[in-house]
Order: structure tokens, then C-alpha cells, then sequence
């Protein structure tokens, strides 16, 4: 293994292994899943509470039998029926008692008057409680009008069908398929800007807490007696980047496996809880929305993007970090450092807060001024290939090739800094400092 | 004819050669550094015999950490030739410098044997190799039980045996030591210049950089006085001394009765006269008389308690130098 593997290695290993990562990996995706794990609990325990009604008829037809039909037919479900009073009053007076918790009272003419019907409670039940119930209302009233029309109503299953159409009117099919495209995009522009901004600052950080850390601790000239310091600065700078990866790649694998897992153990609860009220199920509202995403991805051709995500983020960091190291080479102490970490972090906040302007007029001056200048560019361009409906090609690639000679320039420069930076103690340097650095013979 | 003066001219070039290979470990020509506001060195030539321990005296600021630092290729002179067994000094000599920096540092969070390992490694030495001599190391420095400890767990003077032991595991031909002694108590201290002369033993040509002249005196077999990046003097100890030679002697006499001034001929002059009990304490330059009859002459005042000469110390020879050249 060449000395620069060595250094990756070690750089990668102590952090990999160091407490607080652990800590941070595990950490991370179970606090995520904890928040995912209140919410379908959340779902849940509102649906828990099992629901009695008396119903009370005060009709001269037999209206009770949907009714009796549910208890037999959906032995578990936590709502039932009861009849114990079929007096409006008395089963009123009753509700104390907390047999049931509500009283469902059908008037005379119930089936002339269905909007006389009314449901008579102490404490309100949940709304998913009263969907169950309307249904089967609703249900005890279709029986009855087909029994009137003399059909058995043991054939109403199989003429039921439950479809649920997608309706679009002729002009507002281009407008609504561009506005959920647009959606999409969007979405990945946020979720590229962060990821890269993200990126580069947590560990961008680290690089410059490593160099000043070397460099107090004074081990540094150990080191670059053995190593040249540009290659003791990329090994570092290296090391890092893996070390993020390897979070991200966990994070990201460990949460998708308990989410799903979570949700395949869960999920026939809720598919329950939303089968049972027949209005639009929110299955269904996911399932179209999916399909549209997915058709929608493929239309936005992924793999060139995430090539050009891959190629800012790499770049982006690379600029970043070296400019980092820079940084904590020139420091002792962190509290010195404020004055050369501003001009770092400030087009980073910039860029990163320029990015819903950019997302709403991707092509302005602004945007394409952002999108070529070094560091801003990274998140900038991420986010206006996002958000492209059509790729100005020349600006890309402009962008990218400032970004590859900016990355060359920088990390020069800052190789310069760096070289000179971790050997002065004592001082705090200021810019003219660090400038006559640039001009030391190596 | 003509054959034979070439055979004889390359082989005179060869033994040339040779000789300068083995007797000079490294030599620095007309070293120059310049930093923005100072300059560090300035025309400053070194040579380091082989298998000798090298003294670059001189106080703080003088220059000796630049120059060791161009010696390690950390940085680069502006002017100037390094040779490294007559070899121009590139990367590839890096393997065979150990280099202990004045401002000792560890990874503080790094467990000592990964640590060591890891400098090592980053010296050439194959990871097997390294734990093996490791091992021994760790017998000899009484260190066992410390591999898997954190380096921030250890006092400040263990923590330097730690990076005694990285600084000479690789096995250095050169090993360059930047004040060794400070921070070390004195039993390790010991321990630390017993294993300096056991690598001197072995071969291993040693410079010592300090400040503080007289802990290595008697260590250094060359030396070289640097102040103000300049070299001021330089050579063996034997030399230096000799350049130095006052022709002072100390003489002292137990209850002396007479008085000194009727005893000495003309070859002798009193410098000085001091008391110490019931001691009379003379020092005498001689100038034409001999040691000798100056031994001789001292057993007339009375009983001669003490009689030796008197040497400058490197401290005192430095000053002198200094004042000199000023």
C-alpha cells in the first residue's frame, strides 16, 4: 500500500471507529425511525378504541338487519351494533352507563327522509369512526330502496364494484401532468441542493478540524517528514469523503430496511382502517402518484443527472475541503479561525439559500452567473439541471470545466497555504500572511 | 600507456569517492532560507561524519529547526546542495532519516501500538517487521501494557519514550534528534542517552540539536555553533577545544604557607585567586613554563589538594566565538 493509502486508511479507520460515528450512524436512522414509528402509532391508537351503537328504530320496517349482518359478518372490528333500548330516550339516558357510546336513532319515514337519521353521542367518536358507520347507513338504505325495487339483495355484491376513475378534463390534462412534473423536479432539486450542501459542510468541517487538530497536536512534523503534506492533505481529504459516503450509504440502507419492514408489519392494519371507509383511500391516491413519478423519472433521464449530481458533488467537496484544510493549516485555534471560515461558508449558505430562487427562474442572470462561479456552482447547478426543462448544453459544460480548472487552481493554492500553515505556531496570520505563503519555494 | 593513466584516474575517482561516501553521512553546501521578514540561514554548510554524533548548537531562533527541516525535506532551501552519502538527498533518503521534532506530538485519541505502527508503516517498514521490533522496543523502554492504551491516557514523559521508540524503530542511518532531553526525567533521560550511544555503537550517525550546550557536551564528537543563521564555528570536539586551549591551570593548595608570588618564575601568570575553606584556589596561565614545573612549583606553597586544567565549556567557547565575530 502506497503512503497515501495509509494515510486514507487511518484517517477512514479512527473515524469509522471512533464512538461518536457509531453513535451518530445508529442514532441517526433510529431517530428517523422512531418518527416514523409515532406516526403509525399514531395512526393506530386513534383507531383502537372499539365503538358500540344502539341503534334505536323507530320505523315500522326492519331496519336493523345491515346492521345485524356487520356484527356477524366482521366478527373483529371494533365498531358493533347493539339494540338493547329502541327507545330514542330511554337508549339517550342510558349512554352514561357506557355499554355503547352512541345512540344511531332511524326516525319514522327513514326512507323518505335519510337526512333525519342522526347519531346521538357523550363524547364525539373519530371521524374514521363515523365513516364506518355512515357506510353502513349508507349500505342499510341501498338494501331497503332494492328490496323495494324487488331485487334480492343477495345479489347486490356481486353487481357492486368499487372503481375509482381518474378524471381530467380536456384542457386540464397537459396543464396537470406539466404541473406534477414540475412537482417532481422540484423535489429533486431540494433533495439535491441539500445533499450536496449537506455534504460539504459537515464533513468539509471535519477536514479542517483534522489539519488544526495534527497541528496542535504537533504530530504534523512527524508526519511530512515521512510524507510529502500534499499527500498527508488529499489523504485526509480522501479519508473523509469515505467516511461520509460510508454514513450515507448506512443511514440510507439501514432506514429503508426498518421503514419497510415497519410498514410491512403495520400495513394490514392500516390497509383495514382505509379499506373500510369507501371513500378515496389514500392507497390509491399513492399508488397514481407513484406510477406518475416513476413515468416522470424516466421522462427526466435519472443516470444523466445523477452523473452530474456525482460530478459537482465529488468536485464541489474536493474544492471545498482543500480550501478547508487551507483554513485549519493557518489556525491554532478554532476561535482564530472565524475570519478565513467566513468567505468559505458564506457562498455556501448563499448558494444553498439561492436555491429556491433559482428553482423558480432557473435561466435568470443570477442563476447562470451562480451556476459558473466555483463555489456556488456545486449546489447551484445541481439544482438548475433539476430543474431544466431543456439543457443549455454550452452552460453545462462551461460550468463544468471552470469547475475542474477552479478545482486544479484551488487545490494548488491551497496545497501552498497548507504546506507553510501547519509549521507556524504562534501567530495569528492575516490575509497578507497567508499571501506571502503562496509565494514560499517548496 | 594512455589506458593505464585512464585505469589509474578512474580508480583514483573511485577510492575518491568511497572516501567521501563513507565518511560523511550528509553535507549541506551553502544552505540559504529566507522567509518574508527574516533570514533563517544564511550560506550555512554542514558535514556529518558517518557513525558520529553531531552537535548543531546554538540558542532559540538561531536557525538549527530550519535547517533541520531542509535536512528532513520539509522545506526547501533557496540555495544550496544536500548530499546524502554523496548522493544528492531525494525522497527516497526519507526512509533512512529518523526525526524527533522539538514539539513532540501524537495522535492523542490513537492507541500507542496503532500509532506506531502506523508511523512505521508511513517510514517503509512492512507492518510484521514493525511489530516485531516493536516488541523489543517495549521490553527495553519497561512500556508493556501500553499497546492498547490511548495516548491521552499517558503522562507527558511516557508519551515521549513513545516517540523515542517510532523516531529509531525504522533503524536510521541518520538520526536526527531536536532537544532530545527536555521533557524527560532524569532516570529516562538516562535511559535515552544510554540508547543514543548504543545506536552510535551500532553505526548510526546521530545529530543533536540543543540549546542548551552543556547536556551535550560529552555526548557530541562534532559539533556546530550556529547563531543568528549563520554558522560561527565548527569541527571536532578535540579541534574545538584545542582552538580554545587557554593554557589556564587550576591549581589547589591545602593550608598554604608562603606566598605564591615568591615561588613562580617568570614563565607563569596568576589569573585569579580564590578561597575555599582552608583551600587556596590559583589559576595560573602559563606562558613558557610547562605543567610540570608548574606541579613542581605548587609543592613548595604546600600541600597540593587539586591540579587540572582548565577547559572551556561549549557554552563559554560559544560566547566567546559570538562576542568575537560581533
Amino acid at each position: 500500500m502506497g503512503k497515501i493509502g495509509l494515510i486514507i486508511k487511518r484517517e477512514y479507520l479512527t473515524r469509522v471507529r471512533n464512538r461518536t460515528f457509531i453513535l451518530m450512524t445508529i442514532l441517526g436512522p433510529l431517530i428517523f425511525i422512531g418518527f416514523y414509528a409515532v406516526m403509525i402509532y399514531a395512526i393506530i391508537s386513534q383507531e383502537e378504541k372499539s365503538h358500540v351503537v344502539n341503534v334505536v328504530n323507530a320505523s315500522p320496517l326492519d331496519l336493523t338487519k345491515t346492521f345485524r349482518k356487520y356484527n356477524v359478518m366482521r366478527p373483529n372490528s371494533r365498531l358493533k351494533f347493539t339494540f338493547k333500548y329502541n327507545d330514542y330516550f330511554e337508549a339517550k339516558d342510558h349512554l352514561v352507563d357506557k355499554e355503547y357510546q352512541s345512540v344511531l336513532y332511524l326516525p319514522e319515514k327513514t326512507l323518505e327522509h335519510p337526512g333525519a337519521i342522526i347519531l346521538v353521542y357523550d363524547e364525539r367518536p373519530s371521524n374514521s369512526t363515523k365513516v364506518l358507520i355512515d357506510a353502513e347507513v349508507n349500505k342499510m338504505l341501498e338494501d331497503l330502496k332494492m328490496e323495494n325495487l324487488g331485487v334480492d339483495p343477495l345479489y347486490k355484491d356481486s353487481i357492486h364494484s368499487s372503481v375509482s376513475v381518474r378524471m381530467h378534463s380536456v384542457t386540464e390534462v397537459e396543464e396537470k401532468g406539466k404541473k406534477e412534473r414540475r412537482m417532481v423536479q422540484q423535489v429533486l432539486a431540494y433533495v439535491f441542493g441539500i445533499g450536496v450542501y449537506l455534504f460539504i459542510f459537515l464533513y468539509g468541517v471535519q477536514v479542517f478540524r483534522g489539519v488544526m487538530e495534527e497541528k496542535t497536536n504537533r504530530i504534523v512534523e512527524v508526519v511530512i517528514s515521512s510524507v510529502k503534506p500534499f499527500q498527508l492533505m488529499l489523504g485526509k481529504i480522501i479519508g473523509i469523503a469515505l467516511v461520509g459516503l460510508t454514513q450515507f450509504v448506512i443511514l440510507v440502507t439501514f432506514s429503508t430496511a426498518v421503514i419497510s419492514a415497519l410498514t410491512v408489519a403495520f400495513a394490514p392494519t392500516i390497509a383495514e382502517q382505509v379499506q373500510a371507509g369507501s371513500t378515496q383511500s389514500q392507497a390509491d391516491v399513492a399508488g397514481v402518484d407513484m406510477g406518475i413519478f416513476l413515468s416522470l423519472i424516466d421522462q427526466i433521464n435519472l443516470p444523466v443527472m445523477l452523473f452530474i449530481f456525482v460530478f459537482y458533488f465529488i468536485f464541489g467537496y474536493l474544492i471545498y475541503a482543500s480550501l478547508f484544510a487551507a483554513v485549519g493549516s493557518a489556525v491554532d485555534s478554532e476561535s482564530d479561525s472565524q475570519q478565513f471560515m467566513m468567505p468559505l461558508t458564506l457562498p455556501l449558505i448563499f448558494s444553498f439559500a439561492m436555491g429556491q430562487y433559482v428553482i423558480n427562474d432557473p435561466n435568470g442572470p443570477l442563476a447562470v452567473f451562480l451556476s459558473m462561479f466555483p463555489l456556488t456552482a456545486p449546489i447551484i447547478m445541481t439544482v438548475r439541471v433539476a430543474v431544466w426543462d431543456q439543457a443549455i448544453l454550452w452552460q453545462l459544460g462551461l460550468s463544468m470545466l471552470i469547475q475542474v480548472i477552479s478545482f486544479y487552481l484551488i487545490v494548488k493554492v491551497a496545497a501552498k497555504i497548507y504546506r507553510t500553515g501547519i509549521l507556524m505556531y504562534g501567530k495569528k496570520p492575516s490575509y497578507k500572511e497567508l499571501f506571502k505563503w503562496l509565494r514560499y519555494k517548496s | 600507456m594512455a589506458l593505464y593513466h585512464i585505469y589509474s584516474l578512474s580508480s583514483l575517482l573511485y577510492i575518491h569517492l568511497t572516501f567521501t561516501m563513507s565518511e560523511y553521512i550528509l553535507e549541506a553546501e551553502h544552505i540559504s532560507k529566507k522567509y518574508a521578514t527574516h533570514i533563517a540561514l544564511d550560506d550555512v554548510s554542514l558535514q556529518i561524519p558517518s557513525g558520529k554524533v553531531f552537535g548543531m548548537l546554538g540558542p532559540n531562533g538561531a536557525g538549527k529547526t530550519t535547517m533541520i527541516r531542509i535536512i528532513n525535506q520539509i522545506i526547501a532551501p533557496d540555495t544550496g546542495e544536500l548530499r546524502f552519502k554523496g548522493s544528492k538527498l531525494s525522497p527516497e533518503n526519507i526512509s533512512s532519516i529518523g526525526y524527533l521534532p522539538e514539539e513532540r506530538g501524537l495522535y492523542k485519541k490513537m492507541k500507542v501500538g496503532e500509532q506506531a505502527l502506523y508511523l512505521a508503516q508511513l517510514k517503509g517498514l512492512k507492518k510484521a517487521d514493525a511489530k516485531q521490533r516493536l516488541k523489543v522496543w517495549f521490553d527495553k523502554f519497561e512500556m508493556n501494557g501500553w499497546w492498547n492504551k490511548k495516548v491521552e491516557e499517558l503522562s507527558k514523559g511516557m508519551q515521549q519514550k513513545v516517540q523515542f521508540v517510532t523516531t529509531v524503530l525504522h533503524e536510521p542511518e541518520l538520526l536526527i534528534l531536536d532537544e532530545p532531553f527536555t521533557g524527560f526525567d532524569p532516570i529516562n533521560a538516562a535511559l535515552v542517552r544510554d540508547e543514543i550511544l548504543a545506536l552510535k555503537e551500532k553505526g548510526t550517525s546521530i545529530i543533536i540539536s540543543t540549546h542548551r550546550m552543556e547536556s551535550v557536551e560529552e555526548l557530541c564528537d562534532y559539533i556546530a555553533l550556529i547563531n543568528r543563521s549563520k554558522k560561527v564555528l565548527g569541527g571536532s570536539v578535540k579541534e574545538v577545544r584545542k582552538m580554545y586551549k587557554t593554557d589556564i591551570y587550576e591549581v589547589r593548595i591545602l593550608n598554604s604557607t608562603q606566598d605564591i608570588q615568591t615561588v613562580l618564575s617568570s614563565g607563569y601568570n596568576i589569573q585569579s585567586t580564590s578561597h575555599d575553606d582552608e583551600e587556596v584556589i590559583y589559576q595560573i596561565k602559563i606562558e613558557g613554563g610547562s605543567p610540570n614545573e608548574l606541579i613542581g612549583l605548587a609543592g613548595k606553597l604546600g600541600q597540593v589538594h587539586g591540579f587540572k586544567e582548565v577547559v572551556p565549556s561549549m557554552n563559554d567557547i560559544f560566547i566567546q566565538t559570538v562576542q568575537n565575530n560581533a
